[in-house]
Protein backbone atom coordinates (compact mmCIF):
# COMPACT_ATOMS: atom_id res chain seq x y z
CA UNK A 1 0.00 0.00 0.00
CA UNK A 2 1.24 3.57 -1.21
CA UNK A 3 1.21 6.50 1.22
CA UNK A 4 -1.74 7.88 -0.14
CA UNK A 5 -4.04 4.51 0.29
CA UNK A 6 -2.97 4.32 3.90
CA UNK A 7 -3.65 8.36 4.34
CA UNK A 8 -7.32 7.68 2.97
CA UNK A 9 -8.04 4.86 5.03
CA UNK A 10 -6.79 6.95 8.17
CA UNK A 11 -9.05 9.00 7.86
CA UNK A 12 -11.75 6.69 6.85
CA UNK A 13 -11.14 4.76 10.19
CA UNK A 14 -10.58 8.11 12.01
CA UNK A 15 -13.84 9.35 10.57
CA UNK A 16 -15.82 5.91 11.25
CA UNK A 17 -14.42 5.87 14.96
CA UNK A 18 -15.63 9.74 15.52
CA UNK A 19 -12.51 10.72 16.64
CA UNK A 20 -11.22 14.34 15.13
CA UNK A 21 -7.98 15.20 13.62
CA UNK A 22 -6.71 17.03 16.15
CA UNK A 23 -7.69 15.01 19.14
CA UNK A 24 -5.35 12.15 16.86
CA UNK A 25 -2.74 15.15 16.16
CA UNK A 26 -2.31 15.33 19.92
CA UNK A 27 -2.06 11.51 20.25
CA UNK A 28 0.76 11.56 17.87
CA UNK A 29 2.11 14.57 19.62
CA UNK A 30 2.51 16.38 16.08
CA UNK A 31 0.32 19.25 14.64
CA UNK A 32 -3.20 19.12 13.03
CA UNK A 33 -1.48 19.68 9.66
CA UNK A 34 0.70 16.59 10.15
CA UNK A 35 -2.69 14.30 10.26
CA UNK A 36 -3.82 16.46 7.07
CA UNK A 37 -0.58 15.37 5.60
CA UNK A 38 -0.31 11.52 6.58
CA UNK A 39 -4.56 11.83 5.45
CA UNK A 40 -3.35 13.28 2.00
CA UNK A 41 -0.22 11.06 1.59
CA UNK A 42 1.79 13.74 1.46
CA UNK A 43 3.94 12.10 4.09
CA UNK A 44 4.75 8.29 5.16
CA UNK A 45 3.01 7.30 8.67
CA UNK A 46 6.33 6.22 10.93
CA UNK A 47 5.92 2.47 12.39
CA UNK A 48 5.46 3.68 16.00
CA UNK A 49 2.91 7.17 14.70
CA UNK A 50 0.89 3.31 12.93
CA UNK A 51 0.54 1.78 16.54
CA UNK A 52 -0.66 4.78 17.50
CA UNK A 53 -3.16 6.22 15.43
CA UNK A 54 -4.77 2.32 15.79
CA UNK A 55 -4.34 2.50 19.64
CA UNK A 56 -6.48 6.01 19.28
CA UNK A 57 -8.85 4.56 17.24
CA UNK A 58 -9.30 1.37 19.07
CA UNK A 59 -8.62 -0.78 16.05
CA UNK A 60 -5.49 -3.25 14.87
CA UNK A 61 -3.02 -1.77 12.86
CA UNK A 62 -3.53 -4.62 10.33
CA UNK A 63 -6.56 -2.84 9.57
CA UNK A 64 -4.98 0.01 8.38
CA UNK A 65 -2.56 -2.04 6.36
CA UNK A 66 -4.46 -4.76 5.20
CA UNK A 67 -8.29 -3.33 3.75
CA UNK A 68 -8.93 -6.83 3.27
CA UNK A 69 -8.34 -8.90 6.19
CA UNK A 70 -10.14 -9.90 8.91
CA UNK A 71 -8.86 -6.82 10.90
CA UNK A 72 -10.25 -4.75 8.41
CA UNK A 73 -13.88 -6.22 9.02
CA UNK A 74 -13.80 -5.62 12.98
CA UNK A 75 -16.09 -2.88 14.08
CA UNK A 76 -13.70 0.09 15.10
CA UNK A 77 -15.73 -0.02 18.47
CA UNK A 78 -17.81 -3.35 19.29
CA UNK A 79 -21.27 -3.70 18.47
CA UNK A 80 -22.45 -3.99 21.95
CA UNK A 81 -26.14 -5.61 22.88
CA UNK A 82 -26.46 -2.68 25.27
CA UNK A 83 -24.64 1.12 24.62
CA UNK A 84 -21.90 0.35 27.00
CA UNK A 85 -18.89 -0.46 24.90
CA UNK A 86 -16.35 -3.36 26.50
CA UNK A 87 -13.43 -2.04 25.43
CA UNK A 88 -11.24 -4.92 27.20
CA UNK A 89 -12.99 -7.83 25.81
CA UNK A 90 -12.99 -5.63 22.30
CA UNK A 91 -8.96 -5.62 22.89
CA UNK A 92 -8.86 -9.02 23.30
CA UNK A 93 -10.40 -10.72 20.41
CA UNK A 94 -8.66 -7.82 18.56
CA UNK A 95 -5.47 -9.42 19.58
CA UNK A 96 -6.53 -13.15 18.94
CA UNK A 97 -7.19 -12.11 15.53
CA UNK A 98 -4.48 -10.60 14.83
CA UNK A 99 -2.46 -13.78 16.30
CA UNK A 100 -4.99 -15.57 13.76
CA UNK A 101 -3.67 -13.25 10.98
CA UNK A 102 0.03 -14.34 11.51
CA UNK A 103 -0.57 -17.53 12.07
CA UNK A 104 -2.73 -17.63 8.87
CA UNK A 105 0.23 -15.37 7.05
CA UNK A 106 2.01 -18.72 7.39
CA UNK A 107 -0.48 -21.45 6.37
CA UNK A 108 -1.17 -22.46 10.09
CA UNK A 109 -4.73 -22.83 10.28
CA UNK A 110 -7.02 -25.14 12.35
CA UNK A 111 -6.40 -28.53 11.42
CA UNK A 112 -10.41 -29.42 11.76
CA UNK A 113 -12.76 -28.41 9.17
CA UNK A 114 -15.44 -26.09 9.78
CA UNK A 115 -18.51 -27.16 8.91
CA UNK A 116 -21.26 -25.27 6.99
CA UNK A 117 -24.24 -24.06 8.83
CA UNK A 118 -27.65 -23.55 6.60
CA UNK A 119 -28.06 -20.35 5.15
CA UNK A 120 -31.26 -18.88 7.35
CA UNK A 121 -33.45 -16.25 6.55
CA UNK A 122 -32.68 -13.92 9.78
CA UNK A 123 -35.66 -12.07 9.52
CA UNK A 124 -37.60 -14.97 10.00
CA UNK A 125 -35.24 -15.24 13.30
CA UNK A 126 -37.81 -18.13 14.62
CA UNK A 127 -37.92 -20.35 12.31
CA UNK A 128 -34.17 -19.52 11.74
CA UNK A 129 -32.93 -20.25 15.39
CA UNK A 130 -35.12 -23.42 14.83
CA UNK A 131 -33.58 -24.57 11.78
CA UNK A 132 -29.79 -23.85 13.20
CA UNK A 133 -30.32 -25.79 16.68
CA UNK A 134 -31.63 -28.49 14.62
CA UNK A 135 -28.47 -28.89 12.96
CA UNK A 136 -26.16 -28.02 15.69
CA UNK A 137 -27.73 -30.69 17.73
CA UNK A 138 -26.67 -33.18 15.19
CA UNK A 139 -23.10 -32.26 15.88
CA UNK A 140 -23.14 -31.57 19.33
CA UNK A 141 -22.89 -34.44 22.18
CA UNK A 142 -24.10 -32.97 25.39
CA UNK A 143 -21.76 -35.37 27.90
CA UNK A 144 -23.11 -35.44 31.90
CA UNK A 145 -20.01 -37.12 32.78
CA UNK A 146 -18.07 -33.84 31.33
CA UNK A 147 -20.71 -31.16 32.43
CA UNK A 148 -22.38 -29.81 29.53
CA UNK A 149 -20.25 -26.20 29.41
CA UNK A 150 -17.57 -28.77 28.88
CA UNK A 151 -19.12 -30.86 26.46
CA UNK A 152 -20.81 -27.79 24.41
CA UNK A 153 -17.49 -26.36 24.22
CA UNK A 154 -15.71 -29.31 23.30
CA UNK A 155 -18.19 -29.78 20.75
CA UNK A 156 -18.62 -26.85 19.05
CA UNK A 157 -14.09 -27.31 18.45
CA UNK A 158 -14.01 -30.42 17.39
CA UNK A 159 -17.37 -30.80 15.51
CA UNK A 160 -17.97 -26.74 14.10
CA UNK A 161 -14.68 -25.58 14.15
CA UNK A 162 -15.25 -22.87 16.72
CA UNK A 163 -12.78 -22.38 19.11
CA UNK A 164 -13.93 -21.26 22.91
CA UNK A 165 -11.91 -19.33 25.41
CA UNK A 166 -12.71 -19.21 29.18
CA UNK A 167 -11.09 -16.54 31.19
CA UNK A 168 -11.80 -14.29 33.73
CA UNK A 169 -12.82 -10.79 32.16
CA UNK A 170 -11.06 -7.44 33.04
CA UNK A 171 -14.76 -6.28 33.09
CA UNK A 172 -16.98 -8.54 35.16
CA UNK A 173 -20.30 -6.79 33.52
CA UNK A 174 -19.08 -8.51 30.27
CA UNK A 175 -21.19 -12.41 30.08
CA UNK A 176 -19.37 -13.02 26.73
CA UNK A 177 -18.49 -12.06 23.27
CA UNK A 178 -17.81 -13.83 19.73
CA UNK A 179 -16.34 -13.32 16.26
CA UNK A 180 -18.90 -14.51 14.00
CA UNK A 181 -16.85 -14.21 10.95
CA UNK A 182 -16.35 -17.13 9.34
CA UNK A 183 -12.45 -17.00 8.56
CA UNK A 184 -12.04 -16.81 12.09
CA UNK A 185 -14.84 -18.04 14.79
CA UNK A 186 -14.05 -17.85 18.18
CA UNK A 187 -16.73 -17.58 21.70
CA UNK A 188 -15.15 -15.86 24.66
CA UNK A 189 -16.73 -16.53 28.22
CA UNK A 190 -16.43 -14.31 31.31
CA UNK A 191 -15.36 -17.24 34.08
CA UNK A 192 -17.13 -14.52 36.50
CA UNK A 193 -20.57 -15.56 36.16
CA UNK A 194 -22.75 -18.35 37.66
CA UNK A 195 -22.22 -21.58 35.73
CA UNK A 196 -26.44 -22.08 34.34
CA UNK A 197 -25.91 -18.54 32.96
CA UNK A 198 -22.07 -18.93 31.15
CA UNK A 199 -23.79 -22.05 29.76
CA UNK A 200 -26.76 -19.96 28.11
CA UNK A 201 -24.14 -17.48 27.28
CA UNK A 202 -22.18 -19.81 25.62
CA UNK A 203 -24.88 -21.13 23.54
CA UNK A 204 -26.06 -17.61 22.78
CA UNK A 205 -22.58 -17.17 21.10
CA UNK A 206 -22.32 -19.97 19.44
CA UNK A 207 -26.49 -18.81 17.95
CA UNK A 208 -24.67 -15.65 16.66
CA UNK A 209 -21.89 -17.26 14.92
CA UNK A 210 -23.63 -20.19 13.26
CA UNK A 211 -26.41 -17.17 12.23
CA UNK A 212 -23.13 -15.36 10.33
CA UNK A 213 -25.16 -12.47 10.26
CA UNK A 214 -23.11 -9.63 9.35
CA UNK A 215 -21.88 -8.91 12.42
CA UNK A 216 -17.98 -9.49 13.20
CA UNK A 217 -18.15 -9.26 16.44
CA UNK A 218 -20.88 -9.06 19.67
CA UNK A 219 -20.31 -8.63 23.22
CA UNK A 220 -22.72 -9.09 25.89
CA UNK A 221 -23.26 -7.32 28.90
CA UNK A 222 -27.10 -9.25 28.76
CA UNK A 223 -28.96 -11.81 27.36
CA UNK A 224 -31.92 -9.70 26.77
CA UNK A 225 -33.51 -9.73 23.46
CA UNK A 226 -33.00 -6.12 21.86
CA UNK A 227 -33.36 -6.53 18.35
CA UNK A 228 -33.65 -9.57 16.06
CA UNK A 229 -30.21 -10.78 16.27
CA UNK A 230 -29.69 -11.03 19.90
CA UNK A 231 -33.47 -12.26 19.68
CA UNK A 232 -32.18 -15.35 17.32
CA UNK A 233 -29.47 -15.93 19.92
CA UNK A 234 -31.16 -16.21 22.51
CA UNK A 235 -34.13 -18.74 20.36
CA UNK A 236 -31.40 -20.81 19.36
CA UNK A 237 -29.94 -21.38 23.00
CA UNK A 238 -33.22 -22.29 24.52
CA UNK A 239 -33.81 -24.67 21.63
CA UNK A 240 -30.52 -26.33 21.84
CA UNK A 241 -29.88 -26.72 25.69
CA UNK A 242 -33.87 -27.30 26.06
CA UNK A 243 -35.27 -29.23 23.11
CA UNK A 244 -39.09 -29.45 23.71
CA UNK A 245 -39.47 -32.86 23.48
CA UNK A 246 -37.77 -33.62 26.68
CA UNK A 247 -39.13 -30.64 28.54
CA UNK A 248 -42.38 -32.60 27.36
CA UNK A 249 -40.98 -35.94 28.82
CA UNK A 250 -40.31 -34.60 32.11
CA UNK A 251 -43.65 -32.22 33.10
CA UNK A 252 -45.24 -35.76 31.68
CA UNK A 253 -43.62 -37.63 34.19
CA UNK A 254 -43.10 -35.37 37.08
CA UNK A 255 -46.47 -33.54 36.85
CA UNK A 256 -46.69 -29.71 36.34
CA UNK A 257 -44.96 -28.86 39.95
CA UNK A 258 -41.86 -27.41 41.53
CA UNK A 259 -39.93 -30.78 41.45
CA UNK A 260 -40.35 -30.83 37.33
CA UNK A 261 -39.36 -26.83 37.26
CA UNK A 262 -35.93 -27.87 39.74
CA UNK A 263 -35.74 -31.11 37.70
CA UNK A 264 -35.73 -29.50 33.91
CA UNK A 265 -33.26 -27.11 35.99
CA UNK A 266 -30.92 -29.84 36.78
CA UNK A 267 -31.39 -31.27 34.02
CA UNK A 268 -30.48 -28.79 31.48
CA UNK A 269 -28.09 -26.94 33.94
CA UNK A 270 -30.05 -24.02 33.17
CA UNK A 271 -30.93 -20.64 35.31
CA UNK A 272 -34.97 -20.28 36.60
CA UNK A 273 -35.46 -17.48 34.17
CA UNK A 274 -33.92 -19.24 31.38
CA UNK A 275 -36.51 -22.30 31.87
CA UNK A 276 -39.30 -19.66 32.75
CA UNK A 277 -39.03 -18.06 29.53
CA UNK A 278 -38.15 -21.22 27.38
CA UNK A 279 -42.02 -22.60 28.90
CA UNK A 280 -43.50 -19.87 27.86
CA UNK A 281 -41.70 -19.89 24.17
CA UNK A 282 -43.13 -23.83 24.28
CA UNK A 283 -46.75 -21.96 25.00
CA UNK A 284 -46.78 -24.54 28.31
CA UNK A 285 -46.88 -21.34 29.99
CA UNK A 286 -49.02 -17.86 29.13
CA UNK A 287 -47.36 -14.90 29.43
CA UNK A 288 -49.51 -13.76 32.65
CA UNK A 289 -47.49 -17.03 34.17
CA UNK A 290 -44.17 -16.05 33.17
CA UNK A 291 -44.25 -12.94 34.55
CA UNK A 292 -45.80 -14.58 37.60
CA UNK A 293 -42.55 -17.07 37.93
CA UNK A 294 -40.14 -14.31 37.47
CA UNK A 295 -41.95 -12.17 40.37
CA UNK A 296 -41.77 -15.29 42.70
CA UNK A 297 -38.07 -16.39 41.50
CA UNK A 298 -35.74 -18.79 41.87
CA UNK A 299 -35.98 -18.67 45.92
CA UNK A 300 -39.95 -18.73 45.43
CA UNK A 301 -38.87 -22.35 43.79
CA UNK A 302 -36.18 -23.54 46.01
CA UNK A 303 -38.96 -23.17 49.07
CA UNK A 304 -40.84 -25.53 47.43
CA UNK A 305 -38.56 -28.33 47.36
CA UNK A 306 -38.68 -30.50 50.34
CA UNK A 307 -35.77 -32.94 49.57
CA UNK A 308 -32.68 -31.60 50.61
CA UNK A 309 -30.79 -33.14 47.44
CA UNK A 310 -33.02 -31.36 45.45
CA UNK A 311 -32.01 -27.69 46.24
CA UNK A 312 -28.70 -28.44 46.35
CA UNK A 313 -28.40 -29.21 42.85
CA UNK A 314 -30.19 -26.21 41.86
CA UNK A 315 -28.13 -23.82 44.33
CA UNK A 316 -25.28 -25.77 42.66
CA UNK A 317 -26.38 -23.65 39.33
CA UNK A 318 -25.94 -20.23 40.89
CA UNK A 319 -21.62 -21.01 41.50
CA UNK A 320 -19.13 -19.27 39.64
CA UNK A 321 -18.07 -20.88 36.94
CA UNK A 322 -14.56 -20.20 37.95
CA UNK A 323 -12.64 -21.53 35.84
CA UNK A 324 -10.14 -20.93 33.07
CA UNK A 325 -9.97 -22.85 29.49
CA UNK A 326 -7.88 -22.45 27.18
CA UNK A 327 -8.95 -22.05 23.39
CA UNK A 328 -7.68 -25.42 21.84
CA UNK A 329 -7.80 -25.03 17.83
CA UNK A 330 -5.67 -21.80 18.90
CA UNK A 331 -3.48 -23.56 21.06
CA UNK A 332 -2.49 -26.59 18.76
CA UNK A 333 -2.01 -23.59 16.32
CA UNK A 334 0.25 -21.60 18.55
CA UNK A 335 2.21 -24.88 19.50
CA UNK A 336 2.91 -24.71 15.45
CA UNK A 337 3.80 -21.13 14.85
CA UNK A 338 5.98 -21.24 17.99
CA UNK A 339 8.25 -24.22 17.04
CA UNK A 340 8.35 -22.30 13.43
CA UNK A 341 9.15 -19.21 15.13
CA UNK A 342 6.20 -17.30 13.89
CA UNK A 343 4.92 -16.74 17.97
CA UNK A 344 6.54 -16.74 21.08
CA UNK A 345 6.26 -18.31 24.20
CA UNK A 346 4.21 -15.14 25.10
CA UNK A 347 0.55 -15.83 24.10
CA UNK A 348 0.58 -19.84 24.45
CA UNK A 349 1.72 -18.83 28.08
CA UNK A 350 -1.05 -16.04 29.07
CA UNK A 351 -3.77 -18.44 27.76
CA UNK A 352 -2.46 -21.37 29.22
CA UNK A 353 -1.90 -19.62 32.77
CA UNK A 354 1.62 -20.66 32.89
CA UNK A 355 5.33 -18.43 33.87
CA UNK A 356 6.81 -17.90 29.94
CA UNK A 357 10.28 -19.40 31.40
CA UNK A 358 8.62 -22.08 32.31
CA UNK A 359 7.25 -23.19 29.18
CA UNK A 360 9.68 -22.61 27.29
CA UNK A 361 11.95 -24.97 29.59
CA UNK A 362 9.21 -27.15 29.04
CA UNK A 363 8.69 -27.01 25.30
CA UNK A 364 12.51 -27.13 25.04
CA UNK A 365 12.40 -30.69 26.70
CA UNK A 366 10.05 -31.68 24.12
CA UNK A 367 12.13 -31.04 21.25
CA UNK A 368 14.78 -33.51 22.27
CA UNK A 369 14.51 -36.08 19.28
CA UNK A 370 16.70 -38.92 20.11
CA UNK A 371 14.04 -39.58 23.16
CA UNK A 372 12.74 -43.42 22.64
CA UNK A 373 9.99 -43.82 25.27
CA UNK A 374 9.82 -47.32 23.85
CA UNK A 375 13.36 -48.36 24.40
CA UNK A 376 13.43 -46.16 27.45
CA UNK A 377 10.06 -48.13 29.02
CA UNK A 378 11.57 -51.79 28.14
CA UNK A 379 14.59 -50.69 29.52
CA UNK A 380 12.77 -49.95 32.82
CA UNK A 381 10.59 -53.20 33.30
CA UNK A 382 11.88 -55.36 35.89
CA UNK A 383 11.05 -55.87 39.80
CA UNK A 384 12.18 -53.13 42.43
CA UNK A 385 13.93 -54.32 45.63
CA UNK A 386 11.09 -53.66 47.84
CA UNK A 387 7.92 -52.24 48.16
CA UNK A 388 9.51 -49.06 49.69
CA UNK A 389 11.37 -48.59 46.69
CA UNK A 390 8.31 -48.37 44.52
CA UNK A 391 7.15 -45.69 46.52
CA UNK A 392 10.42 -43.83 46.77
CA UNK A 393 9.95 -41.44 43.82
CA UNK A 394 6.06 -41.15 44.00
CA UNK A 395 5.99 -37.37 43.16
CA UNK A 396 3.75 -35.36 45.58
CA UNK B 1 31.33 -7.50 5.99
CA UNK B 2 30.83 -8.53 9.40
CA UNK B 3 27.50 -9.51 10.70
CA UNK B 4 25.77 -6.43 12.41
CA UNK B 5 24.94 -7.03 16.25
CA UNK B 6 21.38 -5.77 16.76
CA UNK B 7 21.26 -4.51 20.75
CA UNK B 8 18.17 -5.03 22.60
CA UNK B 9 17.41 -2.30 25.65
CA UNK B 10 17.99 -5.25 28.20
CA UNK B 11 20.98 -6.41 27.46
CA UNK B 12 22.17 -2.56 26.66
CA UNK B 13 21.20 -1.53 29.88
CA UNK B 14 22.64 -4.40 31.43
CA UNK B 15 26.37 -3.67 30.52
CA UNK B 16 25.47 0.23 31.46
CA UNK B 17 23.68 -1.17 34.94
CA UNK B 18 28.05 -3.27 35.37
CA UNK B 19 29.21 0.52 33.65
CA UNK B 20 31.23 -1.92 31.33
CA UNK B 21 29.90 -1.24 28.42
CA UNK B 22 33.43 -1.26 26.86
CA UNK B 23 33.42 -4.89 26.52
CA UNK B 24 30.40 -4.39 24.21
CA UNK B 25 32.19 -2.15 22.07
CA UNK B 26 35.48 -4.14 22.22
CA UNK B 27 33.55 -6.78 20.76
CA UNK B 28 30.93 -5.27 18.32
CA UNK B 29 31.92 -1.46 17.38
CA UNK B 30 34.24 -3.14 14.48
CA UNK B 31 30.98 -5.08 12.96
CA UNK B 32 28.82 -3.39 10.65
CA UNK B 33 26.02 -1.17 11.43
CA UNK B 34 22.85 -0.95 12.27
CA UNK B 35 23.82 -1.58 16.04
CA UNK B 36 20.48 -1.09 17.62
CA UNK B 37 17.04 0.12 16.45
CA UNK B 38 15.30 3.38 17.10
CA UNK B 39 12.48 2.09 19.21
CA UNK B 40 15.68 0.68 21.71
CA UNK B 41 16.95 3.95 21.98
CA UNK B 42 13.80 5.62 22.59
CA UNK B 43 12.82 2.91 25.45
CA UNK B 44 16.17 3.55 26.92
CA UNK B 45 15.53 6.78 26.85
CA UNK B 46 12.15 6.42 28.87
CA UNK B 47 14.08 5.06 30.85
CA UNK B 48 16.23 7.53 31.99
CA UNK B 49 16.25 9.01 35.67
CA UNK B 50 18.27 9.20 38.59
CA UNK B 51 17.61 5.59 39.65
CA UNK B 52 18.57 4.45 36.59
CA UNK B 53 22.01 6.21 35.87
CA UNK B 54 22.86 3.24 33.33
CA UNK B 55 20.28 4.60 30.68
CA UNK B 56 22.17 8.07 30.12
CA UNK B 57 25.61 5.93 30.30
CA UNK B 58 24.16 3.59 27.74
CA UNK B 59 23.26 7.03 25.63
CA UNK B 60 26.38 8.55 25.37
CA UNK B 61 27.92 5.30 23.87
CA UNK B 62 29.07 7.05 19.80
CA UNK B 63 29.64 3.88 18.96
CA UNK B 64 26.21 2.62 18.22
CA UNK B 65 25.90 5.34 15.74
CA UNK B 66 22.49 6.37 14.17
CA UNK B 67 19.83 4.07 15.35
CA UNK B 68 17.55 2.28 12.91
CA UNK B 69 14.00 3.14 11.43
CA UNK B 70 11.76 0.80 10.30
CA UNK B 71 11.06 2.17 6.90
CA UNK B 72 6.99 1.99 6.14
CA UNK B 73 7.38 -0.35 3.32
CA UNK B 74 8.79 -3.11 6.14
CA UNK B 75 5.81 -2.29 8.52
CA UNK B 76 3.97 -5.63 8.11
CA UNK B 77 6.78 -7.74 7.74
CA UNK B 78 7.65 -5.93 11.66
CA UNK B 79 4.29 -6.21 12.39
CA UNK B 80 3.61 -9.81 12.19
CA UNK B 81 6.93 -10.41 14.33
CA UNK B 82 5.62 -7.88 16.81
CA UNK B 83 2.18 -9.37 17.31
CA UNK B 84 4.29 -12.44 17.67
CA UNK B 85 5.67 -11.50 20.39
CA UNK B 86 3.64 -9.76 22.50
CA UNK B 87 0.82 -11.90 24.47
CA UNK B 88 -2.49 -11.38 22.84
CA UNK B 89 -4.15 -9.67 25.66
CA UNK B 90 -4.56 -6.78 23.56
CA UNK B 91 -3.01 -5.38 20.14
CA UNK B 92 0.78 -5.19 20.82
CA UNK B 93 1.86 -2.78 22.81
CA UNK B 94 5.18 -3.69 24.72
CA UNK B 95 8.42 -5.20 23.08
CA UNK B 96 8.02 -3.04 20.51
CA UNK B 97 12.63 -3.15 20.71
CA UNK B 98 13.01 -6.51 20.71
CA UNK B 99 10.62 -6.88 17.32
CA UNK B 100 12.51 -3.77 15.91
CA UNK B 101 15.38 -5.64 16.34
CA UNK B 102 14.66 -9.45 15.41
CA UNK B 103 13.09 -7.68 12.46
CA UNK B 104 16.72 -5.53 11.81
CA UNK B 105 18.67 -8.57 12.24
CA UNK B 106 16.87 -10.41 9.70
CA UNK B 107 16.86 -8.12 7.49
CA UNK B 108 21.01 -6.63 7.53
CA UNK B 109 22.11 -10.96 7.74
CA UNK B 110 22.73 -10.27 11.83
CA UNK B 111 22.61 -10.76 14.86
CA UNK B 112 20.61 -10.46 17.87
CA UNK B 113 21.79 -9.80 21.87
CA UNK B 114 18.84 -10.10 24.08
CA UNK B 115 19.21 -11.16 27.93
CA UNK B 116 14.67 -11.14 27.86
CA UNK B 117 14.08 -15.09 27.60
CA UNK B 118 11.11 -15.01 25.78
CA UNK B 119 12.51 -12.81 22.99
CA UNK B 120 15.77 -15.13 23.04
CA UNK B 121 13.81 -18.34 22.38
CA UNK B 122 11.25 -16.38 19.93
CA UNK B 123 14.70 -15.46 17.87
CA UNK B 124 15.95 -19.10 18.19
CA UNK B 125 12.86 -20.70 16.84
CA UNK B 126 13.04 -17.85 13.82
CA UNK B 127 13.81 -19.31 10.34
CA UNK B 128 16.08 -16.88 9.29
CA UNK B 129 18.10 -16.14 12.49
CA UNK B 130 18.14 -19.82 14.64
CA UNK B 131 20.38 -20.62 17.56
CA UNK B 132 23.78 -19.50 15.97
CA UNK B 133 22.51 -15.88 15.86
CA UNK B 134 21.10 -15.19 18.73
CA UNK B 135 23.12 -14.20 22.06
CA UNK B 136 23.25 -12.77 25.25
CA UNK B 137 25.05 -11.03 27.92
CA UNK B 138 26.75 -14.58 28.89
CA UNK B 139 27.49 -15.14 25.52
CA UNK B 140 29.22 -11.88 24.93
CA UNK B 141 30.75 -12.33 27.92
CA UNK B 142 32.31 -16.01 27.11
CA UNK B 143 33.84 -14.30 23.77
CA UNK B 144 35.67 -12.03 25.34
CA UNK B 145 37.19 -14.00 27.69
CA UNK B 146 38.00 -16.63 24.78
CA UNK B 147 39.44 -13.75 22.78
CA UNK B 148 41.83 -12.42 25.50
CA UNK B 149 39.63 -9.56 26.23
CA UNK B 150 38.84 -10.06 29.51
CA UNK B 151 39.20 -12.55 32.02
CA UNK B 152 37.50 -14.99 33.50
CA UNK B 153 37.06 -13.39 36.89
CA UNK B 154 36.25 -10.58 35.18
CA UNK B 155 33.54 -11.36 33.35
CA UNK B 156 31.76 -12.91 36.13
CA UNK B 157 32.77 -10.02 38.24
CA UNK B 158 30.47 -8.05 35.75
CA UNK B 159 27.90 -10.78 35.57
CA UNK B 160 27.47 -10.40 39.12
CA UNK B 161 27.38 -6.94 38.86
CA UNK B 162 24.64 -6.91 36.67
CA UNK B 163 22.82 -9.19 38.70
CA UNK B 164 23.61 -7.10 41.91
CA UNK B 165 21.61 -4.05 40.00
CA UNK B 166 18.29 -6.03 40.12
CA UNK B 167 18.62 -6.83 36.39
CA UNK B 168 17.96 -10.61 34.94
CA UNK B 169 20.16 -13.28 33.32
CA UNK B 170 18.53 -15.81 31.34
CA UNK B 171 17.00 -18.33 33.56
CA UNK B 172 19.63 -20.82 32.39
CA UNK B 173 22.30 -19.19 33.88
CA UNK B 174 21.25 -18.38 37.19
CA UNK B 175 23.07 -20.21 40.07
CA UNK B 176 26.30 -20.78 37.46
CA UNK B 177 27.97 -17.25 37.67
CA UNK B 178 31.84 -17.97 38.21
CA UNK B 179 35.17 -17.53 36.69
CA UNK B 180 34.97 -21.50 36.00
CA UNK B 181 31.09 -20.62 34.18
CA UNK B 182 33.33 -18.20 31.33
CA UNK B 183 36.16 -20.52 30.37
Amino acid sequence: MGNDEIGVRIRRLRERAGVQAKDLAEALGIDASGVSNIESGKRAVKTHELAQIARTLGISSLAILEPNSLLARLPVAARSSTTTLDQSVHDRLTALAEIHAVLSDSSINAVREQTEPPKIDPRNWWAAARELAAWAAERIKFDDERGRFESLATSMEDGLGIDVLVEECDDSGALGAAITDSEFPFVYINANQPRARALFTLAHELGHVLARDGATLTVERDLSGINTSERLANAFASELLMPQAEIEEILKSYGKNAVALGEIMKRFQVSFESMVYRLHNLGIINAEGRDNFLSIRFGGLLAQLDSPEDRAGLLELRATLDQKRPPRLLIERLLRGYSQGIVSVRPLAEMLNQDPDDLIELLSSQKSESLDFTGLLRNSAGPETSQEDRFAGQPA
Amino acid sequence: MARPVLHDAVTLNHFGAADRLDVLRDRHAHLDEPRWAGEVKREIERGVSPVNPHCKRVLEEDWLGVPFEISPQDQKAFLFIWIGLNEGRRPPDQHRGEGESIFLAETFDGVFATDDNGAYDFACNRPKLGRARVIDSIDVLQEAVAMGEISASEASDIAIAIEAAERSLRPLHRGKISPAYFQ
